[in-house]
């Protein structure tokens, strides 16, 4: 079954290749920066989030984000990084008791 | 440099105190199985009254996939401390039987805790099948050999394999219609769209309460209180099987005695209670308990009999 | 007559100060849990079925069941604010959803979301009151033939999902199912496309798949013009919806209504494209179907509905015979057979008080959270107001905490990263991604369905037809299907259609 359907996804894959009715426009890429910077800190934040633990990461990542990549202020960036990391373990973690990865030195 | 000294000292002095009080600190239970599920529904009520009585929350982590394993290799590696616990049933036996790796050896990377709760298996038809008795069914199906379809919740599950047991011993062929879910495969029978299936006993419960659903025989030692009219495989004078679904836990090898006993104690003492016994009781199970042996003397058994189930119906699963 | 008594019984029960506490507590609850990419109504009823115990059954199931609704009503506001849909039938309320709140409507979005889905609510009770004994007699009838004649109508369904070009859209529908059959398969116990990692071995998920695809690829693509996205500022006339957007909403929550009840009913996974379905019925129906995907407020209305009277429907097999339909009536049933109450024809006569005590508090329900939701619009909708810049950073760690606490699963995290930078660049190239979501929740059913059905008629193709009720749907299915191609060819060759 997947063969058929391997079969038929190339099929139409060529057939699209073939018809160009229209000039194909170039496509726009120029937020492929801010994206693959987005997707590396993801993958970062992904790879750490069972080895430095739920808060840390989360910490971390939003850190970056808001200080270095959107380049706000840096205090505001903590105070709001912190408070999301803590707050929302807090309320899924503690209140609605779905477990979040916890770093081997318990955070 | 003294700095650093200074959080050794705390690091060490905290991880000996977490040591000497079990638990300090929350306890994470690992329900290789989606929620919702009756093996998660156990953990969590369990988990309810762990907290009552030690005041620490026990967390039940889901993590479900192929087959148990998944949620299996991570309690393995958890730190075999007592705060991480493995719950597991039947599947962990037959896993053994269906893969060909395993990221875990069922064996020697777990300490048995406390067989918690067995629940009967009960074969059941559809309310449109000619066979009102065991015995007639296993006629009705002699006649016409791979004809009649039976229901399972999925390649390689109890279920499946239970049946798979049932026509090697009974000389009976049916053909398999896997389902991914009790709902669906049990639905369908009632439906009369599939024959027969192997069923825990409470599941088939309401249906059969409505006639939707006959059951012809359970697969236990004894006669289901719940249902008393219906006979065991061997009072109806087949070969004597038994098989049941089992609920157990589990802690990483290498647990320290000690916590192993506390627990299991801790187990037995929940199970006594009256109100877990009930509440059991309502989903067709039997609370167990027992001492850890008694555990590893299940496991032993089953993985020993559930390869042989497998080969001879000539099972795959990768 | 007998009817009302009984409802008034049930109403009484119902409206005591405690039942409508824990109706409360439960629908806050769901609510939460179901704003939550990923963790699920299923997840939330069985947080609360230990905290169950100890109360008495009526209140216990009231509180479930409110959880269950909670969980939708959610679901679709991280779908409208956020294009994050919260579970899988939320995504098709990601589409014009989100693009509502683009265009500075996403209170009437809110709001007419949370009103549908009350009046599909209420309407889908009072169908099960009614018709739940008749009905599921008929719901008994799907065998595997019928539900995999349903799917296939689920498939037709994305014919009409697309807005471009059909070869692009049949693209994404391959794509989609091949991903879809990622996984142990069923039947035979081989692996597929799983590369020893056992975390796919059940198969992709679907919500990693749409958060990916939906939430995050829409943040990859924002995110460069953050700095200079014009900060929305909702005045207070713009959280309410416009007359003409009621009566625009009217009909498709009718209709929403009806097909999501009906699908509902179906045993088994089936409602998930109740939305589905409803989004390509109103989209097909609209004078104006090219306003779909920019803000139109049918596609919020329409798919709703499905989903809320969908979770009715889905209750008719449990009360009435005693079947769960899936995962979260299959806990719900587990609940009620712990608190002693065997569901089933005799539960009416047994203990009507359950029975209609349950009937009488899923409306309860329903009112509670239309109570909860519609001032929580004008909150949620100053969420808006903070710059985007901020949000987006919140917005990724909610996708990232959502989707890892589904499974517990980093795999499933690593999944819907990949999706997202696939929806990246599809979305750049101009491809529609619904299709492929609905490909992926249909592959998996639809095989086991067809092999199922070849199964039990031991290879004979003829199974389909045969059967009366598969026989007809895919006689319908061919009809519609045959018509499509008549009318559609006829266009591309007078060449007014890209082909």
């Amino acid at each position: 079954m997947p063969r058929l359907l391997a079969v038929l996804l190339i099929a139409a894959a060529l057939l699209l290749m073939v018809q160009k009715s229209r000039p194909a426009r170039p496509m726009d890429l120029s937020d492929a920066r801010i994206t693959a910077v987005i997707v590396l800190l993801l993958g970062a934040a992904t790879f750490a989030l069972e080895r430095a633990g739920y808060r840390a990461t989360v910490f971390v990542f939003l850190l970056v984000v808001l200080a270095a990549v959107e380049r706000r202020p840096p205090w505001l960036s903590i105070l709001l990084s912190g408070g999301f990391a803590l707050g929302s373990f807090y309320l899924i973690n503690t209140v609605l008791r779905v477990p979040l990865p916890v770093s081997r030195w318990g955070w | 440099m003294r700095f650093a000294l200074l959080l050794l000292a705390i690091f060490a002095a905290g991880s000996t105190a977490a040591q000497t009080t079990y638990p300090s600190r929350p306890v994470t239970i690992v329900v290789p199985f989606s929620p919702g599920t009756g093996i998660d529904i156990l953990a969590r009520t369990l988990g309810e009254r762990f907290n009552a009585r030690w005041g620490v929350p026990l967390v039940v982590e889901n993590k479900p996939g192929a087959s148990g394993n998944i949620g299996a290799e991570s309690a393995m590696q958890a730190a075999a401390d007592g705060y991480t616990l493995l719950m597991t049933a039947t599947s962990f036996a037959t896993n053994v039987a269906l893969a060909k790796r395993l990221p875990y050896d069922p064996q020697k990377s777990f300490a048995p805790v406390a067989l918690v709760a067995t629940g009967t298996l009960a074969l059941v038809v559809a309310p449109t099948s000619p066979a009102r008795t065991i015995k007639e069914f296993v006629e009705l199906v002699r006649t016409k050999p791979g004809v009649l379809n039976y229901a399972s919740t999925g390649n390689g599950t109890v279920q499946h394999l239970t049946m798979e047991l049932l026509k090697q011993a009974l000389g009976i062929d049916l053909v398999h219609v896997p389902y991914k879910a009790n709902a669906g495969a049990i639905t369908d029978v009632a439906g009369g769209h599939v024959e027969a299936m192997i069923t825990p006993v409470h599941t088939a419960g309401p249906l059969v309460k409505q006639n939707r659903l006959r059951m012809l025989a359970v697969l236990s030692a004894e006669r289901s209180p719940v249902f008393p009219s219906v006979p065991t495989l061997k009072e109806a004078g087949f070969p004597d099987l038994e098989v049941e679904v089992w609920y157990a836990m589990l802690a990483p090898a290498g647990t320290p005695q000690p916590v192993v006993a506390r627990l299991n104690s801790e187990v037995q003492e929940i199970l006594d209670s009256n109100e877990v016994r009930d509440a059991l009781a309502k989903q067709g199970l039997s609370p167990v308990g027992g001492s850890p042996e008694r555990l590893a003397e299940l496991l032993r058994t089953e993985l020993a009999r559930w390869p042989r189930v497998v080969a001879k119906a000539g099972i795959k699963a990768d | 007559m007998e009817i009302l008594n009984n409802l008034a019984l049930g109403f009484s029960i119902a409206l005591t100060p405690q039942v409508l506490a824990y109706a409360f507590i439960g629908c806050l609850f769901g609510t939460l849990v179901g704003m939550l990419p990923g963790v699920g109504p299923l997840t939330g009823i069985s947080l609360l079925l230990p905290v169950t115990y100890g109360l008495n059954p009526t209140i216990a199931i009231v509180m479930l069941a409110g959880v269950y609704y909670g969980a939708m009503y959610g679901g679709s506001t991280t779908s409208i604010l956020m294009r994050i849909p919260g579970e899988a039938a939320s995504v098709m309320t990601c589409i014009d959803g989100y693009a509502m709140t683009q265009k500075g409507r996403a209170g009437p979005a809110l709001a007419i979301a949370a009103i549908g889905s009350f009046i599909a609510g209420t309407v889908s009770v009072v169908g099960l009151m009614l018709l739940a004994p008749p009905i599921a007699a008929v719901a008994l009838k799907f065998g595997p033939p019928e539900y995999a004649a349903l799917l296939t109508l689920g498939l037709l369904v994305l014919a009409y999902l697309s807005s471009g070009s059909t070869l692009k859209m049949l693209l994404m529908a391959l794509v989609g199912l091949l991903v879809g059959l990622v996984g142990i398969d069923q039947m035979s116990g081989f692996a597929r496309f799983t590369w020893n990692v056992p975390e796919l071995a059940d198969g992709v998920g679907v919500v990693p798949v749409a958060v990916g695809l939906f939430g995050i690829s829409e943040i990859m693509l924002s995110a460069r013009s953050a700095g200079a996205l014009k900060v929305q500022k909702p005045r207070l006339a713009d959280l309410v919806p416009s007359r003409e957007e009621m009566r625009a909403s009217a009909a498709p929550i009718l209709r929403g209504t009806l097909i999501g009840f009906l699908i509902g009913v179906v045993p088994g996974s089936a409602h998930i494209i109740s939305s589905f379905v409803s989004y390509a019925l109103e989209k097909k129906i609209s004078k104006h179907p090219e306003r779909f995907g920019h803000g139109a407020v049918e596609g919020v209305a329409g798919p709703e509905s499905a989903n809320n009277s969908a979770t009715s429907g889905a209750f008719i097999p449990l009360l009435a015979l005693g079947i769960p339909s899936g995962a979260v009536p299959a806990v719900m049933l587990a609940a009620l057979m712990i608190h002693g109450i065997s569901p089933g024809p005799q539960l009416m006569q047994s203990r009507p008080d359950i029975f209609w005590g349950f009937i009488a508090s899923m409306y309860v329900g329903n009112v509670v959270l239309l109570i909860l939701n519609l001032p929580m619009v004008g909150v949620f909708v100053s969420l808006l107001r903070i710059p985007y810049a901020y949000l987006y950073a919140f917005i990724l760690a909610l996708c990232l905490l959502g989707v890892y606490s589904t499974n517990q699963s980093t795999v499933d995290v690593w999944i819907a990263i990949g999706f997202g930078v696939l929806g990246y660049f599809l979305r750049k190239l101009e491809f529609d991604t619904a299709p492929l979501v609905l490909g992926v929740i249909l592959a998996p059913m639809l095989e086991l369905a067809i092999r199922q059905s070849l199964a039990m008629s031991g290879g004979d193709w003829s199974i389909f037809a045969k059967r009366p009720i598969a026989g007809t749907m895919l006689a319908l299915v061919a009809a519609l299907v045959i018509y499509n191609l008549l009318s559609r060819g006829w266009r591309t060759r007078v060449g007014l259609e890209e082909k």
